[in-house]
């Protein structure tokens, strides 16, 4: 999936960094300047929710995405209260990932961005 | 007062008095004499018959005490009629100042001599006679101190009989003796047939010896009636008892014989109308009794009688001539009927037969309750299927939230692919290479989704059970994308311990994986319920003939109580679920012949073991529902 994901945002022309699990998805993230960071709500060593609390905690303001398969009321209010600013249902298209950013952001659509590795069981599919 | 006990004393004495005097007189009474003349040999079936009745009746009442003093005349055997009266000086001078109460006479030459002769030297004293025959004496003529009983030679009675029996006879033979009394029945008898025989041939056989009769007997035609009077002697002069020829001549003749005596019937003889010499011989005691008592009473004699001849045929010899019973005269007495099977045995006929029909009834009843069992199992097999598929749809209902995960994860990765490639495309020339590459992945991520579709149609599918050799661990790994999924979602730490190399077993691949589903989703139920570190281990093993798959969990554990009832319908310590769950999992498990435990696991949690024999190597399928 995350394979899939950082093609379809280089090929709409945005440059794209892309790591493994949550936890270092918070670590380049809290060291670079990013415009957007996606990430899925399972990750391996740390969760999404746990890594957008992170990402707040150490003063990231950048818009946070969160894609996850198993979209509630419940998930979408634990992650809008981790510091997600968007939460995208799979699957999703790149029309419905810059109309959320487009409504965060209230301006032009994010040019750069991170995609976290979703939270597969089975590590040897992309 | 005093005179009234007076009289009653004296009554009472001279009562007691008048009924011993009355057993006195009895005591002292002097027996009667009765002279016993017999005419034939005593020993002859016929006269041994008649005194044997005679005798039972005369001596039945003891207060009436006879004394008979036998003289044998025998004159069948010695007819020479000079000596006749150095016989009768014999009796007199023998009981010459002896009294006679009653002479009795036996046959009747000895009825004629006791009338003509000696009569004459006991005067007064009554005669009376039995075993006589009418043409012999005329009974009109007899002096009124004479009574008795005598027979009407019933041959006329007889034919009709035997040709009632033998409707296409076409001849008649009468045999008899030689002696005077034999020439005299069988005149009788040719005298009383002619009339009767009508178109048939009458033969009269007397002047034969022994053995020339039984040779000629031989060569008779079968529609022949042969009729057998008196036989005392035959042409050589040899002497016969009455009755005597009756086994050698039925034996040697090719035609039935009937005859007149009671007493030769079961020798042979069909039968006939006989005279019966025994009955008469009670009737002739009875006679003498009264004779006895009135004459001690100076009253006249009772009447003579005549005897009244019976129809008598032996059911032996009918059968032998095969004639048929319903020709016989209405009021025939069959003797020597052999009784059927049903009439021997029917007791224990109806008593087999009831046993059989109550046994009959049971297998009936046993087959009928069997059918009923057979009906009911298969029902209650039906329903397990029912059950255990509804089982598996509801784990999956369970699972629902991981399936849509597991199903969106390919169509979320083909839809970022497809919209990838098109924007290549839109953008002019592209790097084919990296076109490629995209379909590629897409064809990828849906075999994926082809592959969890599957599995989960293979779930929900119900199917007969197919029992085939399975892997345990490939069961695992089929279960495994589920499971992690769903113990990411419950945020539960979930993995597989699988030994390599497992022996198979022989199992109906679906319903195990339903086994290890619900087994996992019970232990992920059970560790949730706790907040430190949550594990649930899926695990396979080889035992000794056995295979192993073990689902350990970190949880509560399970107390004695509910491991005793884990596995029952409807147990459950869950708020939600209706506690099916392990109860379908035993029934799975048992229709493998398997067995299926939970024990505490070694660092708390529960462990449940589910135990499957190992396949036949000849590769039957070993385990059934």
């Amino acid at each position: 999936m995350r394979r899939a994901v950082v093609r379809l945002l280089q090929v709409s022309g945005a440059s794209v960094a892309s790591v493994q699990d949550g936890l270092e998805a918070t670590e380049r993230a809290l060291a670079e300047a990013f415009d957007v960071v996606v990430m899925d709500l399972r990750m391996p060593r740390m969760d999404g929710f746990e890594a957008a609390r992170a990402l707040r905690a150490g003063g990231c303001r950048v818009p946070l995405v969160a894609v996850t398969a198993d979209l509630t009321p419940e998930v979408r209010a634990d992650a809008l209260a981790s510091g997600f600013d968007v939460v995208l249902c799979k699957p999703f298209g790149l029309g419905d990932l810059i109309h959320a950013l487009q409504l965060v952001r209230e301006g032009p659509p994010a040019q750069t961005g991170v995609v976290s590795r979703p939270a597969r069981p089975d590590s040897s599919r992309p | 007062m005093k005179a009234r006990l007076f009289w009653c004393s004296a009554w009472l004495l001279a009562a007691l008095f008048a009924a011993r005097a009355v057993v006195w007189s009895q005591e002292l009474a002097p027996p009667k004499r009765v002279l016993m003349l017999y005419g034939h040999d005593p020993n002859a079936p016929g006269v041994a018959a008649f005194t044997k009745e005679l005798q039972a009746i005369v001596q039945a009442d003891p207060s009436k005490r006879v004394v008979f003093y036998n003289e044998v005349l025998d004159f069948e055997r010695f007819p020479q009629n000079a000596r006749r009266e150095e016989l009768l000086n014999y009796i007199v001078e023998k009981y010459r100042g002896f009294s006679f109460d009653a002479i009795l006479t036996e046959g009747t030459k000895a009825l004629k001599f006791a009338t003509e002769r000696v009569s004459a030297r006991f005067p007064d004293v009554p005669i009376v006679y039995g075993l006589a025959f009418e043409p012999v004496v005329d009974f009109s003529a007899l002096r009124s101190n004479v009574t008795g009983r005598h027979h009407l030679l019933p041959f006329a009675a007889t034919f009709e009989m035997a040709r009632a029996l033998q409707p296409d006879a076409e001849r008649v033979v009468l045999i008899g003796g030689t002696s005077p009394n034999d020439s005299v029945l069988l005149a009788t008898a040719g005298r009383d047939l002619t009339p009767l025989v009508g178109g048939m041939q009458l033969e009269v056989w007397q002047d034969w010896t022994h053995g020339s009769l039984l040779q000629r007997l031989r060569m008779l035609p079968p529609r022949t009636i042969i009729l057998l009077s008196s036989f005392a002697r035959d042409r050589r002069g040899r002497h016969f008892n009455s009755g005597d020829l009756i086994p050698s001549v039925t034996r040697w003749a090719s035609a039935p014989v009937y005859g007149i005596a009671r007493n030769w019937v079961g020798d042979g003889i069909i039968g006939g109308v006989t005279m019966d010499f025994g009955d008469d011989g009670g009737r002739t005691g009875r006679l003498l009794l009264q004779v006895l008592d009135r004459a001690s009473r100076g009253l006249p004699l009772p009447p003579s009688e005549v005897a009244r001849p019976a129809q008598v045929v032996d059911w032996r010899q009918l059968q032998r001539w095969q004639l048929s019973e319903s020709r016989l005269p209405p009021g025939t007495e069959v003797l020597f009927r052999t009784p059927t099977v049903w009439e021997r045995f029917r007791t224990v006929i109806l008593a087999v037969a009831a046993i059989i029909a109550a046994q009959s009834a049971s297998i009936v009843l046993l087959l009928l309750e069997r059918r009923r069992r057979i009906r009911a199992l298969r029902m209650v097999e039906e329903s397990r299927d029912q059950l255990t598929h509804i089982g598996r749809v509801a784990t999956l209902g369970e699972l629902a939230a991981t399936i849509s995960h597991e199903l969106r994860q390919p169509l979320a990765a083909i839809r970022a692919h497809a919209e990838a490639g098109a924007m290549l495309l839109d953008g002019g020339p592209s790097d084919l290479c990296e076109v490629r590459e995209v379909f590629r992945d897409i064809l990828s991520d849906d075999l994926h989704a082809v592959e969890v579709l599957d599995n989960i149609r293979a779930l929900v599918r119900k199917d007969e059970p197919v029992y085939a050799s399975v892997d345990l661990n490939t069961v695992c790994e089929r279960s495994k994308d589920l499971l992690m999924h769903e113990a990411a979602r419950r945020g539960v730490q979930f993995r597989l311990a699988l030994e390599p190399g497992l022996p198979p077993v022989s199992a109906d691949a679906v319903q195990l994986q339903q086994v290890v589903l619900n087994l996992a989703l019970n232990a992920m139920d059970a560790v949730q319920a706790l907040p430190r570190t949550q594990e649930v281990v899926l695990g396979t093993s080889a035992g000794s003939g056995e295979v192993e798959i073990f689902v350990r969990d970190t949880g509560p554990g399970l107390s004695p109580e509910v491991r005793l009832h884990v596995f029952e319908p409807f147990f459950s310590t869950k708020t939600h679920g209706l506690g099916m769950g392990l109860a379908i999992v035993r029934s799975i498990v048992e229709r493998h012949r398997g067995r299926v435990d939970v024990e505490s696991g070694e660092a708390g949690g529960a462990v449940f073991r589910v135990r499957l024999p190992i396949a036949d190597p000849a590769g039957a399928p070993t385990a059934r529902g």
